[in-house]
Parts: C-alpha cells; sequence; structure tokens
C-alpha cells in the first residue's frame, strides 16, 4: 500500500533522516476477544450484530462484568479502542433492566456531547429501545428542558450546566436523582489543575444531593493513558476506582517519528519554522495517497496550513489538484464538522488540517498518517493524537515536528521519552481553599448543611468563615445559605473564578469577545501597549481595565512582541514540611506573592533581540498561593556546585536555573507552561540561603509546586539534556532564554548553568 | 482537611478584608432570642412562626358570573391571593419565602393573613400553617405566580420532604399584559397600582430590597423588615383590586354608551385589541365585538386582526376596505402586502399588485421585510411580463 512504500522511501532519504530524531516501529497487535456476556439482553445482542458486532474486546467484556457488579469503574485505553462501549453497553443494559432508572453522562465539552448523543442514538434508535435520549446544556431550547427533566432516562451534559442549571434547581429533577444509577464522566484526564479542583468539589455536591435523593450511583470512569488514572479518579469523586486497563482492540504497526526541523541560525538556535515544515511533509504524504491530518497549535494555523496545501497541490497538469482537504476546527457548526467527518469516512477527503478540537474522542473515521505541527506538552495528549492515525488496523504513521520551544527541543531529542516513559501524572487539589469555599457556597445554596456533614472532609471551619463572611446562617446545628445571590452564575469553573479579564477585539468597531484570563496573568500578558498573541492572531492592546475586568485589543502587524518584567517579593506564611530531596532541601509552605508589573520589553520576532522598553502603570499584585523553596543548604550537592560558580556569575546561573525548572516542569506534570511560577534568590532573606522558589501560579494553590520535588531528580537530568543539546552558544529561547543585552557578564551564563547542573547532579 | 483551619486562619491574618461582607453586619450583635416583629397584630404561632391578620371591608363583590380572566363564574370565597416575600430574586434551591401574604373575602370581610419565618429552622412549620390555611380547591390569584411564586413554594415543600400543593393558579400578569401593554410604559403591580387603580402607596419599600431586610431581621435588625409586611399586605390588596377592575372590563360592552365605550372604570384605558386578545380565550363572539369597536375608534391593530377574520369568512370587500384605509398613505407594509397578494391571486392583476408594492419602496423596511418584499416583487415582474406577451 502506499503508505508502506513511502515509509520504505523514506528510510532511504539522507536529508529527511539527517533531521530525524527518533523513529520506532510498535508492531502490530492481534485483538483479544471475549464472547458477548450471558446477561445481555437479546434486543442489545441484535442491535450489536446490526453493526456487525458479534463479540466485545476484553476490557469491554471486562467493564461489562465490572460494572454490572455494581463497582466504580475506571476504564483506561488510548484511542480508537471502543471505548464508548465500556460504559454504553452495561449502562442501556441495565436502563432496560430497571424502567424507572436514571443515568448521567458527563462530557468536558459541547462538541463531545453531541457526538455520543449520535454514538448512544446509533444503538438505541436502530433497535427501537425505547430510552429516551436527552443533550442538556446551554443551547438546550427551553421548551425541550422540561422533557429532559421530567423524561430523559440519560441525559448528556457538561460540568458547568451540572454546576449552574442542574444542581442548583435539583427540585426539579426529583425522579432523575431518585433513580441515578450511573454517572459516566468520560475523558477524567482533562480534569486537571485548576478546572480538575473545581470538578472534585462539583462531584462532592452531585453526590451530597443524591444522598438527599437517596440514590447512590455507580461511577464510570474513561481516561486517557496517564500516570495515575486511578489515583485522579479517586481525587475527583473521593472513592477507590476498580481500573480496566488492559487494552483488547487490535491495532496496526505503528510508526512513531521524531522530526527536528533543520538549523538555520547555529548561534542564535533558530530552527525552520514548525508550521513550514509540517506542511512540506503533510504535502509529502497526501501526494503519496496517505489520508493525513495535521495538528496544529492554533486556529489560525490550521486554517493557513490547509490553505497552502490546497494551493500546492492546485496544479492542473497532474493529479494532485484531486486530492481535499480541510480545516476542522472548535467553532465550526455542527453541520460542518459532520460534513468534513462524512468526507474523510467516504473518501471524498483525503486530509484534514485540525486543532486540538479532533483530540477528544470525535469519531472521523480511519486516517493512515497523522503530522503534529508541535509537540502538545504531555505525552498523554501526543498519544492521542498520533492515535489519529491507524484506525483501521493497517500500518500507520505520526510525525511529531518539534518547534523552537524549550519544551519541545527537549521532548524531540528523547524519543524514548514517548515510548518508554511512564506518562506524567495529574494533579487536583481539592482542598483549594477558594475553590473549596467556593464550593461549599454553592453546596449551602442547595442544600443545608447539617453540623458534622462530610464534604470531603470536615468543613466546619470554613462554614464558620463563611458565616464570618455574611453569606451563611448557623443556627439549629445547620449552616443555611443567607445571601440573595445565585452563588454558582459567579463561579466558573474553567478559571480563576470572579478576578477574570475578558478580552475584547475592539477591531475596526468589533466588539467581540476573545478569550478570558484571570486577572493575575493579565497583568503580565495584557497589560496597555502588550503584544497579545491569541490563537496565532496578533493584537495590541489598547486599555486594561482591571476594575472591570476588561482588556480591549485590537489586531496589530508590528514586528515584536511584549515581555513584561515582573518583580516578585515572596513572602513565607507558614512552612509545613522539610525534607531533603535531589540534594537540596525542599521547604513547603502557603507563601504569600506580591509581583509588581513596572516595565516591559519589546522584542523582535526571530531574532529575539531587545528594541525597547515600555512603562507599566499597575498596582501590586497579591496572591495567596502554596509553593516550595528548593534551598541549596550547607552541606548539600546544590550547595557544593553552587559554592563553585563564580561570584558574579552567580545572578545570572540562579535565574536560567530557575528558567530552566519552569520550562521542564510541564513534561513532567500535566500543566502549561505558566502554571508554574518560579523566582531565583541569590540569598533569600527568610530563608537565609540561596535557592528557588516555584509556587502554583493560582491563589491557593492546585498541587503542582508541592508535587514537583517528587519529580526533581528527573527534572534536573532534563534540564541539563536540554542545556547540553542546545547548540546555540550563549542560550536561546529554545534553552535559558536568550542574552539580554543589560547582562554585561564576564563568562558565558549557559556554559555557567551547565557547569553548576552538572556538578549538583554528580555531587548528589 | 487537617491543616485546612490553619490555612484559613492564616489566610485570615495575612489576607485582605473579605470581599462580601455586608455593610453593617457585624456590628449588630446576634441576639439569642430575636425579638419581636415590629408591626401590630403578631402572634408567635409556634416555633419560629409568626402570624397576624389585617381585615378589611370587602373588597370583591360576592359573586363573579360573567368570567372575563376568571376560569369560570365563581364565588370570591373560591378564590385566595396570595404573594411571596424571598430571600433571592432568581430562584433555585436555595431561595428561601421568609413572608407568605394571602388574603381572601369571607363573609363580608377581606382578610389579609402574614406568615413570617422568623428564622430558617421554623420552614416546616410556616409551610405546614400554609397548608392549614390553604385548601387545594381554592383558585390561588397571584401576580407573576406561575413562574414565580408557585415554583419557589413548590421548591420549598420538596425540600422540607412535604408534599406540594398544586391549586389552580390565576396569574393576573398574563391579562394585564394583553391589555395594557400597548398603552404603558410597563405592567408591573407598581405601575398598574398607579395609572391603572389610580392609588399611590406613600413610603413604599422596593420589593427588591425585601432579601436584605430580612437578612438585618437575622441579626438583630428589625428597622426595614416592618416595611416589608406593609408592602406584602399592600401587594395583596392590589391584587384584589386588580382582578375586580379587570373583571370591570370584562364586563363592559363594546360601544355601549355612544362614543364607543360606555361607562368605563377609571384609570388607563386598555387597548381594545388587548380586550379582544383576552376574550379570545374564551368568547369569540365578544372578540369580535371588540376588534370593531377599536377599528371604529381608530385602532390600527384591531383592523388588521379584523381583515384577516373577514378574508377568512371570504369578505374580501370588506376586508379590501380596511387594508385600503389602513394603507391610505401607501406606508403600511402588511396591509400593503395583503392588498397586492389580493390583486395578484384574486383580481389576477399582477400590474395593479406592482404598483401598491412600489409604493413601499421608499419605507424603511427590517431586512426581512425587505427580502419578502424582494421576492413578491420579482415573481409579480414575471408574471406581469407574461401577460403581457
Amino acid at each position: 500500500m502506499a503508505l508502506r512504500e513511502l515509509l520504505d522511501k523514506l528510510k532511504k532519504d539522507v536529508s529527511f533522516n539527517e533531521n530525524v530524531t527518533g523513529w520506532s516501529v510498535i508492531p502490530a497487535r492481534e485483538g483479544q476477544y471475549e464472547d458477548l456476556p450471558l446477561d445481555i439482553s437479546p434486543v442489545l445482542t441484535d442491535a450489536l450484530a446490526s453493526k456487525g458486532i458479534n463479540r466485545l474486546y476484553s476490557h469491554q467484556a471486562e467493564s461489562w462484568r465490572r460494572i454490572r457488579s455494581g463497582r466504580d469503574t475506571i476504564v483506561v485505553t488510548p484511542t480508537a479502542s471502543g471505548k464508548t462501549l465500556c460504559y454504553n453497553l452495561p449502562v442501556i443494559q441495565t436502563l432496560l433492566e430497571d424502567p424507572a432508572s436514571r443515568a448521567l453522562f458527563l462530557f468536558p465539552t459541547k462538541a463531545l456531547s453531541q457526538d455520543q448523543q449520535a454514538a448512544l442514538n446509533d444503538i438505541v434508535l436502530d433497535a427501537e429501545i425505547q430510552i429516551p435520549i436527552y443533550t442538556f446544556d446551554g443551547d438546550t431550547p427551553s421548551s425541550i428542558r422540561m422533557a429532559a427533566r421530567q423524561g430523559g432516562r440519560i441525559v448528556i451534559t457538561n460540568p458547568d450546566m451540572l454546576h449552574t442549571g442542574v444542581l442548583p434547581n435539583h427540585t426539579k429533577w426529583i425522579e432523575f436523582f431518585r433513580n441515578l444509577k450511573y454517572i459516566v464522566l468520560d475523558e477524567l484526564h482533562t480534569y486537571t489543575g485548576v478546572f480538575g479542583s473545581h470538578m472534585a468539589n462539583l462531584m462532592r455536591r452531585l453526590f451530597r444531593v443524591c444522598r438527599f435523593y437517596g440514590s447512590e450511583p455507580v461511577v464510570i470512569g474513561t481516561s486517557a493513558t496517564i500516570g495515575n488514572p486511578g489515583e485522579l479518579a479517586e481525587a475527583l469523586i473521593g472513592r477507590r476506582f476498580e481500573l480496566v486497563d488492559g487494552n483488547g482492540a487490535p491495532a496496526g504497526e505503528k510508526h512513531l517519528i521524531l522530526y527536528n526541523p533543520p538549523l538555520v541560525d547555529q548561534v542564535q538556535g533558530i530552527r525552520r519554522g514548525v508550521v513550514l515544515e509540517s506542511r512540506r511533509l503533510a504535502l509529502r504524504l497526501l501526494k503519496a495517497g496517505v489520508k493525513t491530518i495535521v495538528f496544529t497549535r492554533s486556529r489560525i494555523h490550521a486554517e493557513l496550513v490547509s490553505a497552502y496545501i490546497n494551493e500546492s497541490l492546485a496544479n492542473m497538469y497532474n493529479d494532485n489538484h484531486r486530492i481535499r482537504v480541510e480545516s476542522y476546527r472548535g467553532g465550526y457548526l455542527p453541520n460542518e464538522r459532520r460534513s468534513v467527518e462524512k468526507g474523510l469516512r467516504d473518501g471524498s477527503i483525503q486530509g484534514v488540517v485540525s486543532t486540538n478540537a479532533l483530540e477528544l474522542g470525535i469519531d472521523i473515521g480511519g486516517l493512515d498518517a497523522a503530522v503534529l505541527a508541535g509537540l502538545p506538552s504531555s505525552v498523554a495528549s501526543a498519544w492521542q493524537r498520533a492515535g489519529r492515525a491507524g484506525r483501521s488496523g493497517d500500518v500507520s504513521v505520526a510525525i511529531m515536528v518539534g518547534s523552537s520551544s524549550p519544551t519541545d527541543q527537549y521532548l524531540v531529542r528523547h524519543p524514548d521519552y514517548f515510548l518508554s516513559r511512564s506518562p506524567e501524572s495529574a494533579f487536583v487539589d481539592p482542598s483549594n481553599l477558594y475553590i473549596l469555599s467556593d464550593h461549599l457556597k454553592c453546596a449551602a445554596f442547595e442544600l443545608p448543611f447539617e453540623e458534622g456533614e462530610d464534604f470531603g472532609g470536615d468543613p466546619t471551619d470554613l462554614l464558620g468563615y463563611l458565616e464570618e463572611q455574611g453569606v451563611l446562617r448557623h443556627t439549629s446545628e445547620r449552616w443555611f445559605w443567607s445571601d440573595r445571590s445565585y452563588p454558582s452564575e459567579r463561579i466558573s469553573l474553567r478559571g480563576g473564578g470572579e478576578g477574570n479579564v475578558v478580552i475584547v477585539d475592539q477591531t475596526r468597531g468589533r466588539n467581540i469577545v476573545i478569550g478570558e484570563m484571570d486577572s493575575h496573568s493579565a497583568r503580565e500578558m495584557l497589560h496597555d501597549e502588550a503584544i497579545y498573541l491569541h490563537r496565532g492572531e496578533q493584537y495590541q492592546v489598547k486599555k486594561l481595565d482591571l476594575e472591570n475586568h476588561h482588556a480591549y485589543v485590537e489586531t496589530s502587524e508590528v514586528n515584536y512582541y511584549t515581555d513584561a518584567l515582573v518583580k516578585s517579593d515572596i513572602k513565607v506564611l507558614e512552612e509545613d514540611r522539610r525534607r531533603m530531596v535531589s540534594g537540596l532541601e525542599e521547604r513547603l509552605g502557603d507563601l504569600l506573592v506580591r509581583s509588581e508589573v513596572a516595565k516591559y520589553k519589546k522584542i523582535r520576532f526571530g531574532t529575539h533581540e531587545n528594541i525597547g522598553y515600555g512603562d507599566i502603570h499597575l498596582p501590586e499584585d497579591e496572591m495567596h498561593t502554596r509553593g516550595v523553596f528548593l534551598a541549596f543548604v550547607p552541606d548539600s550537592a546544590s550547595a557544593a556546585a553552587w559554592e563553585e560558580v563564580p561570584e558574579e556569575m552567580k545572578a545570572p546561573v540562579v535565574s536560567r536555573t530557575a528558567t530552566l525548572i519552569r520550562v521542564v516542569a510541564p513534561v513532567f506534570l500535566l500543566c502549561r507552561p505558566g502554571d508554574l511560577g518560579v523566582a531565583a534568590r541569590i540569598l533569600d532573606p527568610h530563608h537565609g540561603t540561596s535557592g528557588i522558589y516555584a509556587y502554583d501560579n493560582f491563589p491557593g494553590g492546585i498541587g503542582l509546586a508541592e508535587s514537583l520535588s517528587d519529580r526533581l531528580t528527573d527534572l534536573l537530568d532534563a534540564a541539563l539534556d536540554l542545556i547540553g543539546a542546545c547548540p546555540c552558544e550563549r542560550g536561546c529561547p529554545s534553552c535559558v532564554g536568550a542574552m539580554d543585552e543589560r547582562d554585561l557578564l564576564t563568562g558565558n551564563p549557559k556554559e555557567a548553568t551547565r557547569l553548576f547542573l552538572d556538578a549538583w547532579i554528580r555531587n548528589q | 482537611m487537617s491543616n485546612l483551619s490553619q490555612r484559613l486562619a492564616r489566610l485570615r491574618q495575612a489576607g485582605p478584608a473579605p470581599k462580601t461582607v455586608k455593610p453593617g453586619r457585624d456590628f449588630f450583635p446576634v441576639p439569642s432570642v430575636l425579638s419581636e416583629p415590629p408591626e401590630p397584630g403578631w402572634k408567635r404561632l409556634t416555633e419560629g412562626v409568626w402570624e397576624r391578620s389585617i381585615e378589611s371591608p370587602p373588597l370583591l363583590p360576592d359573586e363573579f358570573m360573567d368570567p372575563f380572566v376568571l376560569p369560570g363564574p365563581l364565588r370570591s370565597e373560591d378564590l385566595v391571593f396570595y404573594d411571596l416575600e424571598t430571600t433571592g430574586l432568581s430562584g433555585g434551591a436555595g431561595n428561601i419565602a421568609f413572608l407568605i401574604g394571602i388574603g381572601w373575602q369571607k363573609a363580608g370581610r377581606f382578610t389579609v393573613t402574614q406568615l413570617f419565618l422568623e428564622d430558617y429552622p421554623g420552614e416546616t412549620a410556616l409551610l405546614g400553617r400554609y397548608t392549614e390555611l390553604i385548601d387545594d380547591n381554592l383558585f390561588q390569584v397571584s401576580y407573576n405566580g406561575r413562574s414565580f411564586d408557585s415554583q419557589v413554594l413548590k421548591t420549598r415543600f420538596l425540600l422540607n420532604r412535604m408534599p406540594p400543593l398544586e391549586p389552580p393558579q390565576i396569574d393576573l400578569l398574563y391579562p394585564s399584559r394583553r391589555l395594557w401593554k400597548q398603552v404603558l410604559p410597563n405592567v408591573t403591580l407598581g405601575t398598574l397600582e398607579k395609572e391603572v387603580l389610580g392609588f399611590h402607596r406613600t413610603g413604599d419599600l422596593p420589593g427588591r430590597e425585601a432579601p436584605d431586610a430580612w437578612f438585618e431581621w437575622l441579626d438583630g435588625d428589625s428597622g426595614r423588615i416592618g416595611g416589608v409586611f406593609r408592602h406584602n399586605a399592600d401587594d395583596i390588596v392590589s391584587l384584589a383590586r386588580l382582578l375586580v377592575h379587570i373583571e370591570k372590563w370584562g364586563a363592559l360592552e363594546p360601544g355601549a354608551g355612544g362614543n364607543g365605550i360606555g361607562k368605563r372604570p377609571s384609570g388607563a384605558v386598555p387597548s381594545a385589541r388587548g380586550i379582544a386578545r383576552q376574550w379570545s380565550l374564551g368568547n369569540l363572539r365578544r372578540e369580535r365585538r371588540w376588534l370593531e369597536a377599536g377599528w371604529a375608534g381608530g385602532e390600527r391593530l384591531c383592523g388588521r386582526e379584523l381583515a384577516v377574520r373577514l378574508r377568512r369568512e371570504g369578505h374580501f370587500q370588506s376586508a379590501v376596505a380596511i387594508w385600503e384605509k389602513l394603507n391610505e398613505s401607501g406606508r403600511d407594509f402588511s396591509a400593503a402586502v395583503e392588498l397586492a397578494k389580493y390583486r395578484e391571486h384574486r383580481m389576477k392583476n399582477p400590474e395593479s399588485a406592482l404598483e401598491i408594492l412600489h409604493g413601499l419602496e421608499s419605507l424603511p423596511l427590517s431586512s426581512r421585510h425587505r427580502g419578502e418584499l424582494e421576492h413578491r416583487r420579482r415573481r409579480l415582474e414575471r408574471k406581469a411580463a407574461v401577460d403581457s406577451d
């Protein structure tokens, strides 16, 4: 077949191989099957038979057994392994047996809900099974809402709707909650960080309402392959889960190629652009007749790449113009998306360029190749994208093209990372004070709290705090909601809550909201005159109005971007723990981070040279969070290495080390690059020693910094690898950051940092 | 959550002042025993529930023989008027009714009875007393009760694990909207009191302040709660008066008295179209009479409506006469379109239909209307061309 031939050709292609940093082949695997369970209803057997299914994959059968015996179960399988049947079959079976029973399906996005409703209808409608299924979300017309509440046996919704629509009005859902037998949580691995911490509290509220109505639903979760699916499920739901993780679905041979675009400027470490290289690779695949999906990091890139590919194919003198490539991204209407999906399945479309909108389990049929323009920062997500190719069981290929970001540069040079390393773990902190107290308000609104009632722990103190704040009343052994507001309305599950800044595009009198950002980050990224990059589009901030939570922007075409200089003052409020780890002392505690952004740099695109400064006039910002101080305490490996650093190089070395920790962290923890804040200290006045602060960039903390030290050894190794393998001379944005012209240094900061890390690691 | 309280303590210590503290709330010590509610007549019924009744001369006739907005001939004693004061304005499980006002007329007296919740724990007793007073056979008259008050009560019953009462609802908001929406800036109960009933409250506490007044009461400050009691009682009385007033309009025959309208009730005059719409729910003969009267009195909406009826009944000439009158100045879109349709389909005369449409082109039209006009014009031009061939 076409792909096999092309792979043979690529293997012999010298210029291609020069850029290949890793090429692995995962051999084909036979499927493992089991007969349909004996207790399955004939109606379901027929429905499956009509789709050509006469047996189950082993993990589907295993899920059936666990779920049918009433255990909370989490199914961990890769893309395209028949995951939805794992929960759809046992749920529908129970709903057939018990005509009063109900099920709640939660999907992280609306697009997924629609997809899953289609998948359910596919089973139910054909077999004429009388189970009404409703999607209940912000788009549901009010005429259907009543029917969904009263008659929905399966209700499909998302966490946001559960939070603001369903739970606060639970008395309208009495029959539903009384008879709730199953809760399905799909794509569990997406509930991490702040969103995950909110989710865990939302689940506490959901079970509280279920208890009130006397139901004890079984929870079924599904997750992509992450380091700790069971632990994450437990943190989210507060119960132990049974894990089903043997994948019984067959898979074809899979090639995984890591590709680093060639260097064009050795000194500054500039490589050929990731978008350009990805286009070229995709074209090569498409011209060879290989069905291909390209993943880009932004919507605008998705559009650009597909336009460029179609342009290149539009040659009337050969057959290439028959190849059709479409873009596919969030923001498309369902019918537009359906038509692309259909085109891919029936063969009228050969290529698709997508953002991560397709990463989550939307069915697009069989593709042979995936090109990733830029590496996803998480292994879980890399596998999900790579898994988009090879559905048919034939040979498939995923080419991952690295960008010049430090994380990409680290990952692209470590092919083993994708294959042998365990994927990163996900963290949530359900007891984040801010998030927890927000949900306690919502929970008290839903039902008064009894004294001694549990909410993932004993909430008495926090209830007392809310009473002081005047939103609860404590009387007759209960706490009652005593405020006129509707609390969930003001609490967003996906952002920092009340303080979010809304970004408004006002280009040519437009008035469109293009995004949201927590006010803490907004000070750095949305200050007046900042250049703000949003999904590949460039904007300039006209006005940041923190008081009213608005940032007004206009599109811009300047040749520089801005970087705010943040001065942070960190005060240790309380220390909870000290321990030696990786050659230093980790001191964990609560921090008060005061940050001031007073200046910003203008940096030219491409060359990264500093072309000027500007002033920022914003008041100081305060944040209480959780963090660690990584102290180079006497007699430790880090201190020994630190002493060898020449005095005048100490400042640049510690700040570059801090930068490395910040940029490498997302490789080990499921988080985004900005989620962890760092600050370097030559001599910290509180701790009386040199070291580095690492803290969660969210009020109250979300457990990132706290879990950092467990991976610190790996992290230091990675930092050293990154700096050692980078071909630049004195530092570049792909490793420790570019030289700042204000750095009038005697030595080479990159080399000094490398020596420091190397000595530190060796001393351990 | 072991170190949660420590973290909380640090947060309090180092953090900025809480954002949501209500001004003044901290300054009133919470008394161990709540005092008696202000205003005369309150009796503590059971733990946590107070009750009082205010009597006045009758407001309603003994019987409504010829019902307009009521669902049938009813005696006044079959009706109960009610209104809640709640802790929130947007519904949901955390919204509590702390004051229930009910009014009825029996044995020649109109009585307003109020049940007041002293504090949260009394809610079950409050609802229990309410079920003693209210009987499922009574018709409940309210203002916006269909979507708000009755829903709040239902939620409260369910949360207290009591079977909710579901008496038939007569919500005066809907008929009021039909009758006065065209002639008044809005149809809140307050506006109707002033413009329709000719009645001005003095020193009224606005309804939206009720939640805070109750929270202050809980904190030992009874300064504003008395205003809520009066406001609620006044609302009940206004409801009864409004019903009587609306029924008077129902009893009126259009054209009686020579000037199109007979001895009419005082206050803002409803649109004839509104009265007709209300009648359309129960008495089509009277609806027609009001449409005719309204058109005679110059209400264009009545004319339009009437013409549609006449056309349906096959009285094309009468319908055309109305449309022509409506479109006298050539600026009435819907009448002009109707006339064009008539000329095209009935008279088979596309040219004369086109003439009418041409008159509309200078009008400022919505894009939907403009599209519709364009479509019709093209079709007529095609037809006209075929005809002339």
